[in-house]
């Protein structure tokens, strides 16, 4: 009996030194390692955005990405900070949704010494560099082509809006459903907005919501929602009802707008019978400038104690401006995405 | 004075849960010209749809003294796993058959680690709604990506989205069909009785013969499978399998069975309960989202509803031990 646990005791530090020896052997093989903690690894985009970082990074700086989901949640977001300053990073890029707890996630990786970039919502203290996708310009002119079109196609019909989006984090009315609106109200001043509701982010809530909202005002005609998931939802709502229609483009019972331009939402807005339209989004530049900005304030080109903007523009893909080879190319550059986009198109279309 | 506030008493929960939703459509009708219409009671209908088709078997399981928490997980699992067979070929009927029977899968494991281990119900159904959201958010990312939509079959959607006599949602008759036979279970079989009998007093139902470990290991294997047969259900009727539909499912199935008079310590409760406690759900929901009011309150309102409940199961004397 002793002769076998002794066996497997020694066996153990055996396999322990080997794994240990071999993982060493792998961090030597980076110049730094880096910390990315994104908003949530649920979304599709979220998803892009980190295997972006984390092949870039190793392509362009030798340098290993350590990710961290954030699970959309302010307990997951700052533990998921204490963890990377714990293990000892070089430096951290955050995604959070709430201004306060960013503010409070750069204090901490500053007192530890590490350098640190925040993304898309603007903390509350301003003292560590930024990545600002443009979302306000993209929202805004995503809503003036919807009113544009519904107005076309139904000059008489005033605009009714009803809004999905995640509740709780206020910047994203100024970069997403407020600009949104107001681009609508760009067309149209009369336009009414008459539900603004938490989707949650999720389709099937999102789907329920909207059921419930099409019941309450059967004459909402231009419905937006603040990520991609969501607005799928929006859509299957609609079609439930026998709506979400257009012929060829000619919008018939209302438009969908989405968030994030994703493959499942492209596919859905070049089919040209269907009523989900728009999206904008890019994944690529804004984790590009995630890896640069935290890797020059590793190198010390830029202080990292300073608030600077970097501004990446937030593409916009609509079925009338935007070709299929673009969005095409979008995807496979955004999204990684092997397929076919005019196939998976004619495909969903059966 | 005695200090002590004194709840009205009531024989049964039942008639304030009816009491409920008359006030709660009465109110609706009055605030919404668009309340009282066959649509909106269809989308009530197809809302809380999936909250009585699980929690017809959670009942009985809550019945037994027992809970499980993994039925959320378990539809997600479900329905991504259905998407991922029908995306690379396999029929749907055959992926249909398959998934429910991994669903079943999860609850007999459940009923074996409650049952025949004798693990704390909640701790063990925990444990597997962790390991059922894995297995979905992997075979999502198996898949390439965070959902299934891409490459789907065309009749993918037809089960969810297909209507009886073309105006009856086919979701709403799984509902009336599923609610009949657990109708039935619970009065007229041997199944139903246990339920209560091992819920009433696990030791004495022990000794008078009852193979308490094989009823338990049957009721979580209900619920999983009708969790799983949900998730098929749901993913069919909005195109797409996402591993995060299930969030707070649980959640929902628990307070469905609480509202509806479902004792949590056992011994009581009925589908009957169940039905009422879902439509005041999903009255609620509706009712305030036909109002667009904002989430906030919607949560607020929420958790005044379940603290009613609570207080209306006292009043009946469900709640007091």
């Amino acid at each position: 009996m002793k002769k076998l646990l002794l066996t497997v005791l020694v066996l153990c530090m055996l396999a322990g030194t080997v794994f240990a020896g071999g993982e060493q052997e792998d961090a030597k093989e980076y110049d730094f390692v880096i910390g990315k903690i994104p908003y949530t690894f649920e979304h599709a985009y979220h998803q892009a955005i980190c295997r972006e970082f984390t092949e870039y990074s190793e392509k362009m700086y030798n340098t290993k990405a350590v990710i961290i989901d954030g699970e959309s949640s302010a307990e997951a977001t700052l533990a998921a900070v204490e963890n990377l300053i714990s293990q000892g990073v070089d430096g951290i890029a955050l995604h959070c949704g709430d201004a306060g707890l960013s503010a409070k996630a750069i204090d901490m990786a500053h007192a530890a010494g590490v350098p640190i970039v925040t993304t898309l919502i603007r903390p509350e203290n301003m003292t560590a560099p930024h990545i600002q996708p443009q979302e306000t310009p993209s929202s805004i002119y995503m809503g003036a082509e919807a009113a544009r079109q519904w107005k076309a196609a139904h000059p008489n019909t005033p605009i009714k809006v009803a809004m999905l989006n995640f509740g709780g984090i206020e910047q994203v009315w100024e970069m997403r459903t407020g600009a949104f609106l107001e681009g609508v109200k760009s067309v149209d001043p009369n336009a009414e907005l008459v539900t603004m509701l938490n989707g949650q982010g999720s389709t099937v809530k999102s789907m329920e919501i909207i059921l419930d909202v099409l019941q309450g005002d059967p004459g909402v005609n231009l419905i937006f929602a603040a990520n991609d998931e969501m607005a799928l939802g929006a859509l299957a709502a609609c079609e439930q009802l026998g709506r979400g229609k257009m012929d060829n483009g000619v919008p018939l019972t209302e438009i969908i707008a989405g968030l994030d331009a994703s493959s499942a939402a492209l596919v859905k807005i070049f089919d040209p019978n269907c009523s989900f339209k728009l999206t904008h989004g890019a994944v690529k530049d804004i984790a590009r400038a995630e890896v640069d900005t935290v890797m020059a304030m590793i190198n010390g080109e830029i202080p990292m104690d300073k608030y600077t903007e970097t501004r990446v523009l937030s593409p916009t893909f609509d079925y009338w401006n935007t070709s299929l080879a673009e969005a095409q190319r979008h995807l496979e550059i955004n999204f990684f995405y092997e397929g076919d986009l005019e196939a998976d198109v004619k495909a969903a279309m059966k | 004075m005695t200090g002590k506030l004194k709840l009205p008493r009531f024989r049964s929960q039942l008639p304030i849960l009816v009491g409920i939703i008359v006030f709660m459509m009465i109110v609706l009708t009055i605030i919404s010209p668009n309340f009282l219409k066959v649509q909106n009671f269809s989308n009530i209908l197809l809302k809380i749809g999936i909250y009585i088709l699980i929690a017809s078997a959670a009942n009985l399981i809550m019945i037994t003294g027992n809970l499980d928490l993994s039925v959320g997980a378990v539809l997600a699992f479900s329905g991504i796993l259905h998407a991922y067979m029908c995306k690379h070929g396999v029929p749907i009927p055959l992926s249909i058959l398959i998934t429910c029977i991994a669903a079943m899968g999860w609850g007999v494991f459940n009923g074996f680690i409650v049952g025949k281990l004798r693990i704390v119900p909640v701790v063990a159904t925990l444990g597997t709604m962790y390991i059922a959201e894995g297995f979905a958010f992997l075979i999502a990312r198996w898949d390439g990506g965070t959902n299934i939509m891409l490459g789907l079959p065309g009749a993918y959607t037809r089960l969810g989205r297909y209507m009886m006599f073309g105006k009856i949602p086919v979701i709403i008759v799984f509902v009336v069909i599923v609610a009949a036979i657990f109708l039935f279970i619970e009065k007229k079989t041997k199944l139903g009785r246990f339920s209560y009998a091992i819920g009433d007093n696990r030791s004495a139902a022990e000794l008078s013969g009852i193979n308490v470990t094989k009823v338990i290991i049957i009721l979580y294997a209900l619920s999983a499978l009708l969790a799983g047969f949900s998730g098929i259900l749901q993913s069919s009727r909005v195109g797409l399998a996402a591993p995060n539909v299930g969030r707070m499912m649980e959640t929902y199935v628990l307070i469905v069975c609480v509202l509806g008079g479902t004792k949590m310590s056992g011994g009581k409760g009925s589908i009957i309960g169940v039905l009422l406690g879902a439509a005041i759900i999903g009255l609620l929901e509706n009712g305030l989202n036909l109002l667009g009011i904002d989430h906030f309150y919607q949560e607020v309102a929420r958790g005044l509803i379940l603290i009613i409940a609570v207080l209306a199961q006292k009043s009946s004397g469900n709640g007091r031990n």
